[in-house]
């Protein structure tokens, strides 16, 4: 009886354990070294003046409108483009499985390497630049244009997560019953119509988490900013992440990095709270 | 029986001790991080201070990239564990002394170690300012980066050639000649390759000249000063009349290596990179002494360094086995000059220069010039340009200004003047 009773708690241990070793313990740490100077290693308590700076701090503000912009273009385009594909797919006769795996190989090329190769791909003088200066005669400043540096960043970023949403959107639009396709088909459903009201309504909840992915992805990429852009030109590609990732180990100022770290999770946590009440809403609506 | 057992421990022990004894000897595996041609040189150093010096020396090359023995340095001593970085470990000029500056403790003070002030004079004066931090020498210096003009023969007129040979030029007349020969070869042609994008070495040689950088020796913020805005309008002069290609990866090899550079200014170590990746172009190019600004005589500029540091927190037999290597090998021409052989570093021991392969030296990829002997004589007395202890922070912030003035067509004084007032800001 005794040993039914600590069952259960042997069976979420591992998650407990995992969780406050890698998640809840850096937290903290972070939140003591926010608040601490290191002296020779040793952390001495120093106050909220980190906190202080964080107002102070006009490049962050910078940062945070940098994050929200390549936030929105990449959900903008990734959104619609995931859908498109997904459904392409899924009406596919043969060779679905190929598509998917030829769209899920760069997952598992690491940000850090499709960053540089973004980066020859799109420097002034890169491949893109070539063919186009040979097409139209034209050359693009694609990383020396904020315009341009936050789509070319996009679009390393899509490369890099479409596949293993597309297999998620896939396996959800799957199970789209072949009777309501074949009643919207006799009521003479376009591909728009059907994607309106059937597919996009069906994959409504699994969109959302791929938004809410999209968002930590946007607030946590490091590698592909800074091997893309360094964070420039004129520091308009300088995200979250990125900002952090310098301040410690750029400029080795770990304390405000950790601080911007907190303001980062704080930040996280209001958009989930967000996300959730919306969630809730729209589960009470339907 | 007692008599054999007590013999029998007695052999046991003694075994032992003698195995861990040996076992500690051979333990002792010297540590050295380097990154590019460096590597090469620090691998071929090694195996001739065992052949030559100290056959039990055992020391391990491992290759990191510059800006990955920075990130573990910041790592290192934000932990405060020297055991995180190597026992010796090469330092770009630029960076050394922000890491003693930071963290005094990691670094062994080799003027404290026996190194003579007669032998801190063998080496190019600068250098040991540079490295000299707080009345510590905190790294030796083996190479330096005298900065030069990379001239491609089949752009110029020779005539134009051997008039700056013999009398020099300034940045006016480097304009004037770019714009010439742009007129002459086309506009796929430029003088040199900028990088926009980054601290590239043309601003920072035009400064060095005058002896500045982005702060002084005492850490004064510079950028915004007469020196700078005189670079930087000389460089927006440059690029508004295109005679600066360009580049915003740094990649201006491939641009040289295509021939549509004319005169890149850069470190002499390019030198080297070009017959690795150029070697058809041998006797197409030759060196040129950089332009001088019209208020000056000289045009002297030396914009990096390579350096050694030992690990003053790793064993005393790590520590010394280290310091011993690393005085034979910089402190040894020969050693110099076999540098420059495997990885083509210009040496920073004056003493190297007396050699024969100075002296008489030709090179056949520079139209056999005496190039050595050339680079010599305006690399002494090149002043010594100091970074910051915020290097990395510096670069952003300067950089951010670069891409307003050229790109944003900012008011330069103005942008200059945000770039010092952030660094002011972050440094307080």
């Amino acid at each position: 009886m005794r040993h039914k009773k600590f069952f259960p708690y042997v069976l979420i241990a591992p998650f407990v354990i995992f969780f406050a070793v890698f998640r809840l313990y850096p937290i903290v740490l972070t939140f003591l070294r926010s608040v601490t100077e290191s002296n020779s290693g040793v952390l001495v308590y120093r106050g909220f003046s980190n906190y202080a700076n964080l107002i102070q701090d006009r490049l962050l503000l910078q940062v945070l409108v940098n994050t929200a912009v390549v936030f929105m273009l990449y959900v903008a385009i990734k959104m619609p483009l995931l859908m498109v594909i997904s459904i392409v797919i899924r009406e596919m006769k043969k060779n679905k499985a190929l598509y998917i795996r030829t769209l899920y190989l760069p997952t598992l090329v690491g940000g850090f390497a499709y960053g540089i190769i973004y980066r020859y791909l799109f420097t002034y003088n890169g491949i893109v630049n070539h063919v186009l200066n040979f097409t139209l005669g034209i050359r693009v400043d694609w990383l020396g244009e904020a315009f341009f540096a936050r789509y070319v960043i996009v679009f390393a970023l899509l490369w890099g997560s479409l596949g293993i949403h597309v297999l998620m959107l896939v396996n959800a639009l799957n199970n789209v019953s072949s009777e309501q396709l074949e009643y919207g088909a006799l009521e003479g459903a376009t591909f728009i119509d059907r994607m309106r009201y059937i597919f996009i309504p069906h994959a409504k909840p699994l969109l959302k988490v791929i938004v809410f992915i999209s968002l930590i992805e946007t607030i946590g990429m490091i590698d592909v900013p800074l091997n893309l852009t360094n964070g420039g030109p004129y520091q308009s590609t300088m995200t979250l992440g990125l900002y952090v990732y310098k301040q410690a180990f750029q400029y080795g100022d770990f304390a405000y990095a950790g601080t911007i770290g907190i303001l980062v999770l704080f930040l996280s946590i209001a958009f989930l709270v967000l996300f959730g009440r919306k969630e809730a809403l729209y589960e009470n609506y339907y | 029986m007692k008599a054999a057992r007590s013999f029998f421990v007695f052999v046991m022990l003694a075994m032992t001790s003698t195995m861990l004894i040996s076992c500690e000897q051979e333990d002792v595996v010297i540590t050295i991080w380097a990154w590019n041609r460096n590597v090469a040189i620090m691998e071929d150093a090694v195996e001739r201070y065992r052949t030559d010096v100290d056959a039990s020396f055992n020391a391990v090359v491992e290759s990191f990239s510059q800006g990955d023995i920075d990130t573990r340095f910041k790592s290192a001593k934000e932990l405060n564990d020297g055991s995180m970085m190597a026992d010796v470990v090469l330092a770009d000029a630029n960076w050394i002394r922000g890491y003693a500056d930071a963290w005094p403790e990691l670094f062994v003070d080799f003027a404290e170690e026996g190194l003579s002030e007669e032998e801190q004079s063998g080496f190019v004066q600068s250098t040991i300012q540079i490295a000299t931090v707080d009345d510590r020498l905190v790294a030796i210096p083996y190479g330096i980066a005298p900065t030069v003009v990379f001239a491609y023969l089949p752009l110029w007129d020779m005539e134009d050639i051997n008039d700056i040979l013999e009398n020099g030029w300034t940045w006016d007349d480097y304009k004037t000649m770019g714009e010439q020969i742009r007129s002459v070869h086309g506009t796929d042609v430029h003088m040199t390759a900028y990088n926009m994008r980054g601290d590239d070495r043309l601003y920072r040689t035009m400064t060095a000249q005058k002896g500045e950088w982005l702060v002084d020796a005492d850490l004064a913020v510079q950028v915004g000063n007469a020196i700078s805005i005189q670079a930087m309008t000389h460089v927006r002069s440059l690029f508004e009349d295109d005679i600066l290609s360009h580049i915003d990866t740094g990649d201006f090899r491939s641009l040289m290596k295509n021939g549509q550079i004319a005169a890149q200014v850069h470190g002499f170590f390019v030198g080297g990179q070009m017959k690795d990746v150029a070697p058809e172009m041998s006797g197409d190019w030759m060196i040129l002494p950089l332009p001088r600004w019209s208020d000056m005589d000289r045009s002297d500029a030396i914009t990096g360094g390579s350096y050694l540091y030992v690990n003053d927190t790793a064993s005393t037999t790590v520590k010394d086995k280290s310091l011993d290597f690393v005085k034979w090998f910089t402190l040894n021409p020969e050693n110099a000059i076999q540098a420059l052989e495997v990885g083509g570093i210009y040496p920073a021991l004056l003493e190297s220069y007396e050699t024969d392969a100075f002296m008489n030296g030709q090179d056949p990829y520079f139209n056999d010039q005496y190039v050595l002997k050339v680079v010599s004589d305006f690399t002494k007395q090149a002043p010594a340009i100091y970074p910051s202890k915020n290097n990395a922070f510096n670069y952003d912030a300067f950089v951010t200004a670069q891409e307003k003035i050229l790109f944003q067509a900012a008011d330069l004084t103005q942008a200059l003047n945000e770039a010092r007032d952030a660094i002011l800001t972050n440094a307080s």
